[in-house]
């Protein structure tokens, strides 16, 4: 074991291997605000890259409903339930992470599903935290809660996939931080199954292998976005380059999002593992619930989002996402436009910070009718 | 300090399991039998009868992790036999269940049989140490089962699975993986197939493979494939015979001579328990004396 150091966490912790930090680390910031569960992301990833035999139940990435939703079935909760109440300290975490807490004979603390657990991807769809009270009526605020929670493998500065497969079959790449599965090296053996506390590795039945998101490398390599991140309907999605904590740059719209701003938070923080999908949580939800999501800096997240028109450089971050399929390394903005930048210094994008708006007559002479909107 | 470490690996595994000192020798007996009864070797052979056995206690791999606390099969019954110029180890142990698919929460029945390149004073008994290789032999019940003609497919665990169309496939619904993904494209996503990947194999021909490790985690499928084998599993237990010729050649391979001793290590798996990998019951070197030729 290694001491190394989690940004997450703001404290050392023990990993199997030594810190090292790829030069450039794939990271993504989703809005589950904006998530309408249309699961396109879902269906660009399957036909991309699991559509094959022993891959029928298989979803890469997966949008869920919570807080009953779950692909695989109950994958949270069931770690949470195993591992027990855990404490943060402020912005300190004071509990065990994955890597701590582990039985004797394990590398790391971990559940493996049942083959049946992948069989309902769809569970707990829409379903509401609670019962509608009789007489209730909408007064601006829900009484009950439900949001959308768009996963993905979170290309883990610690994987715990990584650290628990016995044949070094895993491995983080140096120059983007994408963790993958070595397919002539895996020899089925399913401890990253077992260990990935976001259930993100799968075993595949005719295979015999396990496989998981690839981060859509071949994009990464020619300087575009993954598929679910340039299909994403809701424009709920970017990804980019994380930097280095200490090395972070205002004009790089993921470090602003993520380490500038802190709008956006890591999933489970407290597994340990520095997961690099960033959300920004979503508004109307208990603040219990989210701090064991998000940890302690949901309810900071959620001010930060709800003061965004008097951040001009956050607006100009956030009409970025989905905008176009090239990875932003750069962005800057002017009264009217928030401006992105390829690693080449290109200009590949240009989006107005605020649409222009158009106010048509109420009567249309030439169609002779009326424009309302009304029965 | 490679060495160190093994030793002292060895004297834990000693003094956590004091029935080890009395492992038996086995003896490998001499009969003259054709290269057929090696070639394909069957386990329940009428020879093997009049051979006398020898039991092996295994234990829990708890030495590395991922491991098991406890064993999932305690003994393990051992015979050998040899003609001259092929050798075969039967093995043989209870186990209730034939379970032989797997999945995410399934595994498949094991064993497999190691022997030291060099000497078994040379390396170590858990998976051999960094320049004193071993030469292991791994049965799986899945892998019988493929050269059964029963390749484990979607259908075999999700019987009323339906899948509109795979792309690339060729043929009829439920589209065999065996025979509809022939085609470069159609192969291309069966990933660990398509790369050839030793352990995802469509048309495996025989069910046992050769294997060298130098450690824990150095497990690598032998580039020359020179052992045979063959399992069967009847009312509550698994016989599996392992068979080699005692010379090959090849590098990788124990030198195994008439008259001669060296040692034999063994492992066993239970896929109904999910053991899998480090996850094992093993019995560490045990002598194996080779008879003379009368
Ligand atoms: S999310 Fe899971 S599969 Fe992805 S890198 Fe992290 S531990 Fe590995
Ligand atoms: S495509 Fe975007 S909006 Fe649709 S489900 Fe996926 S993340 Fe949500």
């Amino acid at each position: 074991m290694s001491e190394v150091k989690n940004w997450h966490l703001n404290r050392l912790m023990q990993y199997p291997y030594d810190e090292k930090r790829p030069n450039k680390q794939l990271a993504y910031v989703f809005d589950t605000n904006k998530c309408i569960a249309c699961q396109t992301c879902t269906v660009a990833c399957k036909t991309t890259w699991t559509s094959g035999k022993g891959q029928e139940g298989m979803f890469w990435n997966n949008v869920e409903t919570k807080p009953y939703g779950g692909y695989p079935a109950a994958w949270d909760v069931k770690l949470l339930n195993k591992m027990g109440p855990q404490e943060w300290d402020g912005d300190l975490y004071t509990g065990q992470t994955i890597f701590e807490s582990q039985d004797a004979g394990e590398r790391v603390n971990g559940h493996m599903p049942e083959t049946e657990d992948y069989a309902y991807p769809n569970l707990g769809v829409d379903e509401i935290s609670g019962v509608v009270d009789r007489g209730a009526f909408f007064q601006g605020a829900h009484n009950v809660w439900m949001y959308y929670l768009a996963r993905i493998c979170n290309h883990c500065t610690y994987p715990g996939c990584l650290a628990a497969c016995p044949r070094k079959a895993i491995y983080k790449r140096e120059q983007d931080g994408v963790v993958l599965i070595d397919q002539s090296r895996c020899r089925g053996y399913k401890e990253c199954v077992k260990a990935c506390p976001y259930k993100k590795t799968f075993f595949n039945m005719v295979t015999r292998t396990s496989e998981k998101c690839i981060g859509c490398y071949p994009l990464l390599e020619q300087g575009e976005q993954p598929r679910c991140v340039q299909t994403c309907i809701g424009k709920i999605r970017m990804a980019g380059w994380l930097s280095k904590p200490g090395e972070e740059r205002q004009d790089n719209p993921i470090d602003y999002l993520v380490r500038i701003k802190k709008v956006a938070l890591p999933l489970y923080p407290q597994y340990g593992t520095e997961p690099n999908v960033y959300y920004i949580p979503p508004v109307h939800v208990p603040k219990e619930f989210l701090w064991e999501m998000f940890g302690p800096g949901a309810e900071d997240a959620i001010a930060q989002y709800r003061a965004i028109r008097n951040d001009p450089k956050m607006m100009a971050a956030m009409v970025l996402f989905g905008n176009t399929p090239k990875i932003i390394t750069r962005y800057v903005s002017d009264a009217k436009y928030s401006i992105g930048y390829n690693e080449k210094d290109e200009e590949v994008v240009r989006v107005p910070l605020i649409e222009p708006f158009f106010e048509r007559d109420m009567f249309d002479p030439i169609k002779n009718v009326y424009r309302h909107n009304t029965a | 300090m490679k060495r160190i470490t093994y030793v002292i690996m060895f004297v834990t595994a000693i003094l956590v399991a004091p029935r080890l000192l009395c492992a038996q020798e086995v003896r490998s007996i001499y009969q003259d039998l054709p290269k057929s009864f090696f070639e394909n070797p069957q386990p329940n052979d009428s020879v093997w009868k009049a051979v006398p056995a020898t039991m092996v206690s295994l234990l829990p791999q708890n030495i590395t992790a991922p491991g098991l606390q406890s064993p999932s099969v305690e003994t393990a019954n051992v015979k050998s036999i040899h003609n001259g110029k092929w050798m075969a180890v039967q093995l043989s142990w209870a186990d209730a269940s034939r379970d032989v698919n797997v999945d995410t929460s399934k595994a498949t029945d094991a064993c497999a049989i190691q022997f030291p390149i060099k000497g078994g004073d040379k390396t170590s008994p858990f998976m051999g140490a960094t320049d004193a290789p071993v030469a292991i032999t791994h049965w799986k019940g899945i892998w019988q089962n493929d050269v059964l003609g029963k390749y484990q497919d979607v259908p075999d665990l999700h019987p009323n699975v339906w899948v509109g169309m795979y792309l690339f496939a060729t043929g009829k619904r439920p589209f065999p993986v065996t025979t509809s993904f022939n085609t470069v494209a159609a192969r291309n996503t069966l990933g660990s197939i398509y790369v050839n990947n030793p352990i995802a194999q469509l048309h495996r021909a025989i069910p046992v493979e050769e294997l060298m490790a130098e450690g824990f985690g150095t497990l690598t499928t032998q580039p020359h494939q020179d052992a045979r084998g063959n399992g069967v599993w009847d009312k509550g237990t698994w016989t599996v015979v392992f068979a080699r010729p005692l010379s090959t050649g090849d590098k990788h391979d124990p030198k195994l001579v008439v008259g001669g001793e060296t040692v034999i290590a063994f492992a066993v798996w239970d896929g109904g328990h999910k053991d899998v990998g480090g996850r094992k019951n093993y019995a560490p070197w045990v002598p194996i004396k080779l008879e003379k030729i009368p």
